[in-house]
Parts: C-alpha cells; sequence; structure tokens
C-alpha cells in the first residue's frame, strides 16, 4: 500500500532533523579534534564562531558567550586543539554545527597556552618595558600588603617588615590568592589602595603553590591593576622558579614574599649605623673647625698686645713717674736756694734790724702815736715821748731841749 | 632651630646628611659651623630616638562596604 506523501514546510524538515540530532546520543557528547580556521569573535555577544577541519573535511563550529568565558586562551586560526560538546542543527540555515561547551589546545596545556598569550599580547602593548617602571620610594612611610591573611606570606612580609623598619605602617589588604574569587579580590585591593593613597609601596604576593595554584596572578586583571597603579608594585608569587604576568608587570619582581619585604624598606640597623657614623664626622669635622679657629687664634693669643696688655700703660707709668721725679727735684732745687736766699736774706735784715742797733746801747725815741723821732726839733716841751731801748721802754715827758752843733737851727718857741 | 617633632625621618636624615657635608667642606664661619653642629647633634637624636622608639602599626584595609560583592554571581 503506498503512502500518501507527506509535504512538510522547510521549517517542519529542520525541526525535524534537529530533533534526529538531539536524540541521537552519539551526537549528544563528542570529542572532536581539528584546526581552527574561519575564527570570529563576536564581541558584542561574546559568542566564538569558527570552523574545525582536518586534512579532508571542515564543520562549522560555535561556542556561547557563558562557556567562552571560562576559556583562559584566545583561540587562533591555525591552532590545533580538543574540542568538547555535541552536535546539533541550526533550524534557520539547516545546518548542522559543532556547539563547542570546551576547548583544550593540543600539545601545550591551556594554562601554559594561556600564559603564553598574555605574555606576548601585554609585551606588545609595551607593560612590559623598562620605561614603566616606577622608583621604588627609599623611606616608605605606609607599605600595602596585599596577600592572604591566612598563608606564610603574610607572616613572613610583616615578621621582615617589623625587624627591618618599624618605623612604616603597613596597611594589609587580605585576599584570597587562589581560587576564582582571588583575581577579582586582588585587581580591587590595588585599585582600593591607589584610590585611598594610603600607601607609598605594595607588596602583592603568596606562597609557593602548583601552577593553577598561581594562576590568579597570571590574569588579564591583575596584571591590568598592576599596571595601572600609581603606587609601585613589587610582586612576589611563589617561589624563585616561579614567574607570573604579575612578575613582569610589577615595578619590581621579588623572588620570594620575604625578598619583597626585604627590597621594600631600609634595614634599620644600618641606618642606625649610618646615623652613627654621620654623629662621627659631625664631630670630626666641629672639631676641625674648632681646631683651625684655635689656629688662627693662637699667634694673636700668644702675641705682646694680649699676653700683657698692661704693658703700654707700665711704659707711661715710668716715663710719668720720671718726669714727676724731675718735676720733684726741680721744685726742690728751686726752694732750696729760695731758702738760701731767704735766710741770706733775714742775716742781712737782722743786721740792719734797729733792734740790733738798741742791744748796742743806743735808744729809739717814738711819740705816743708810735711814729719814730729823729730830730730834737720834731718835739716840743713837754710832749710825751717813749724810749725804746734793748730790753724795754721808757715813757717820758720832755723838759728841755738843746740843740747840737751841727745839727742846725731849732725852734727855740719850743722851749718852755 | 628648623627640626620639630612633626619631621618625617626621611627628612631629618637627609638635612643630617647635608649639614655633615657642609660643615665637612668647613667653609663655613665659626658661628655658623656651631649652629650646624647643634641641628645636626638633634637631628642625628631624633632619627635615633625615631627609629629605636618605632613600633610598627598594622592596619587591616577590610572589605569595602559597597562594591567587590560583584565579583562573581
Amino acid at each position: 500500500m503506498m503512502r500518501e506523501p507527506v509535504v512538510l514546510t522547510v521549517t517542519q524538515l529542520n525541526t525535524y532533523l534537529k530533533s534526529q540530532f538531539e536524540s541521537d546520543e552519539n551526537l549528544s557528547h563528542v570529542f572532536i579534534t581539528g584546526e581552527i580556521s574561519n575564527f570570529t569573535d563576536h564581541y558584542r555577544s561574546g559568542h566564538l564562531y569558527f570552523s574545525l577541519k582536518d586534512e579532508r573535511c571542515v564543520v562549522r563550529a560555535v561556542m556561547f558567550a557563558r562557556n567562552a568565558a571560562r576559556l583562559r586562551f584566545r583561540p587562533a586560526d591555525g591552532m590545533k586543539v580538543l574540542a568538547r560538546g555535541r552536535v546539533g542543527v541550526y533550524e534557520v540555515s539547516g545546518q548542522y554545527q559543532l556547539y563547542v561547551e570546551d576547548l583544550q589546545p593540543e600539545g601545550l596545556g591551556a594554562l601554559n597556552l594561556a600564559f603564553e598569550q598574555l605574555k606576548a599580547k601585554l609585551q606588545k602593548e609595551g607593560l612590559f618595558d623598562a620605561g614603566r617602571k616606577k622608583p621604588l620610594p627609599k623611606f616608605p612611610g605606609s607599605i600595602g600588603v596585599v596577600t592572604s591573611p591566612t598563608g606564610a606570606a603574610v607572616h613572613d612580609i610583616l615578621t621582615i617588615l617589623e625587624r627591618r623598619y618599624p618605623l612604616a605602617q603597613v596597611v594589609f589588604c587580605p585576599v584570597q590568592v587562589q581560587g576564582e574569587l582571588a583575581a577579582p579580590q586582588i585587581a580591587n585591593a590595588l585599585h582600593r589602595i591607589n584610590r585611598l593613597k594610603c600607601a607609598d609601596v605594595i607588596i602583592l604576593g603568596r606562597g609557593g603553590g602548583s601552577l593553577e595554584d598561581l594562576w590568579p596572578f597570571n590574569e588579564e586583571g591583575v596584571a591590568r591593576a598592576v599596571a595601572d597603579s600609581s603606587i609601585p608594585v613589587v610582586s612576589a608569587v611563589g617561589h624563585e622558579t616561579d614567574f607570573t604576568i604579575c612578575d613582569f608587570v610589577a615595578d619590581l619582581r621579588a623572588p620570594t614574599p620575604s625578598a619583597a619585604a626585604e627590597l621594600t624598606v631600609p634595614d634599620q640597623t644600618e641606618l642606625l649605623g649610618g646615623i652613627r657614623a654621620q654623629r662621627y664626622r659631625l664631630q670630626n669635622a666641629m672639631s676641625a673647625k674648632l681646631a683651625e679657629a684655635r689656629g688662627l687664634l693662637a699667634p694673636l693669643a700668644e702675641s705682646r698686645a694680649l699676653r700683657n696688655p698692661l704693658e703700654p700703660v707700665e711704659l707711661r707709668r715710668v716715663q710719668v713717674d720720671r718726669i714727676l721725679e724731675n718735676l720733684t727735684a726741680s721744685v726742690r732745687g728751686k726752694t732750696d736756694r729760695a731758702r738760701e736766699q731767704l735766710a741770706n736774706a733775714s742775716g742781712r735784715l737782722n743786721a740792719l734790724s734797729p733792734l740790733a742797733v738798741l742791744s748796742r746801747g743806743y735808744a729809739a725815741v717814738f711819740r705816743e702815736t708810735g711814729e719814730t723821732v729823729s730830730k730834737a726839733q720834731e718835739v716840743r716841751i713837754h710832749d710825751k715821748i717813749c724810749v725804746r731801748m734793748a730790753d724795754g721802754s721808757l715813757a717820758c715827758t720832755v723838759n728841755d731841749k738843746k740843740s747840737e752843733a751841727g745839727a742846725g737851727a731849732y725852734e727855740s718857741k719850743n722851749d718852755v | 632651630m628648623l627640626m620639630n617633632q612633626k619631621m618625617t625621618f626621611e627628612a631629618a636624615l637627609a638635612r643630617l646628611n647635608e649639614i655633615v657635608e657642609k660643615l665637612e667642606r668647613g667653609d663655613e664661619t665659626l658661628d655658623h659651623s656651631l649652629k650646624l653642629f647643634e641641628e645636626g647633634s638633634a637631628l642625628a637624636s631624633f632619627c635615633y630616638r625615631k627609629l629605636s622608639a618605632a613600633e610598627q602599626k598594622i592596619k587591616k584595609l577590610s572589605e569595602p562596604e559597597e562594591e567587590e560583592t560583584d565579583g562573581k554571581n
């Protein structure tokens, strides 16, 4: 019996095929190996479109955004990959395609590839350039520490900061350093410290671990936060042999968290030694200066003028003494001569004294009034006169007058 | 004198070094040398004191109130 031909719409056909594909268990979980070509990153949606091909054939593939976001490397044309997913039909075009859920690069591990890719990308942008590296402050006042609050790293860092340079304040920003939340937390902490300007230098790090453990430090978000930091960042991730993208972008890479702490602050023991040395130099320089001043002073102090400042005075005093002596001598000579002259004169005077004549028996005659009478005619009869002799005087009255021959005439009228 | 207790360790050390250089050059007057010496000695003591008295202060920058919750949800 012939079946009636069934007429389908295109949509019905495509829908049918789609359901056929989806009901096939072989197609709902596949691993396909191939080389990527025609890779398109649909920026708006985040979906990835590409083809997988081998030597003979090609198949279209799509990776939706929610799956693509989990990729740690960036797919590119020519890359050999292993894709996991399912095969389905896109109804609109009737095209069957591979719906990729996960993609692994062949050969290198996905993480290694991602590392190399991000490294190459940031390097091309110049984020590793030596010219971008900021110098660390010599004496940081505040040190930002971004690491896990539970690891050994934080203990090592704080111990060394305390021992070497307790002068600085530590601003500790606890973050997860592994797992999904680590990268956004770290990037956030860096931004926050920058925004608050609460540190002069930042130590970012964690202790050792597997590549997977250290992965947050290879994430682009962390690398960009480090690059954007206007505060110098010292990166200290894992052990000496571990290199992360963060190390390349940081202003300084320290081999370990302990080393980071040592590189970030000066050592107070050395500083104290330095200050001691400076104080010593200070004292030496001052002593030298004083010695120099003393050297200038010494010859002056030795000079006669300062050693015997009274000398000129003494000299003058001697001169004065001598002059005074001369003066006295000359004055004394003068008085002596005067005294001699006086003696001489008084001797002569004495010789002329009427009293001396009296002592030889002469007498002198005075009026009552004291005037001398040297001529008989100067007195009249009855006048009272005084006769002075060597040993006394006589009060007399004139009784008579006689004139002496050769003595000239006298007045007889005076006779009584 | 220029010094005060708010001076940073760094500034004090820089000034001390400057004074030592100046004094060692020896071309200052004696008066000024003495002043510099006095200041230098004070600065050295200040640096000494600051270092030996220092006790590290650790401030914890805890999770901020807003942001950060937008991490992964």
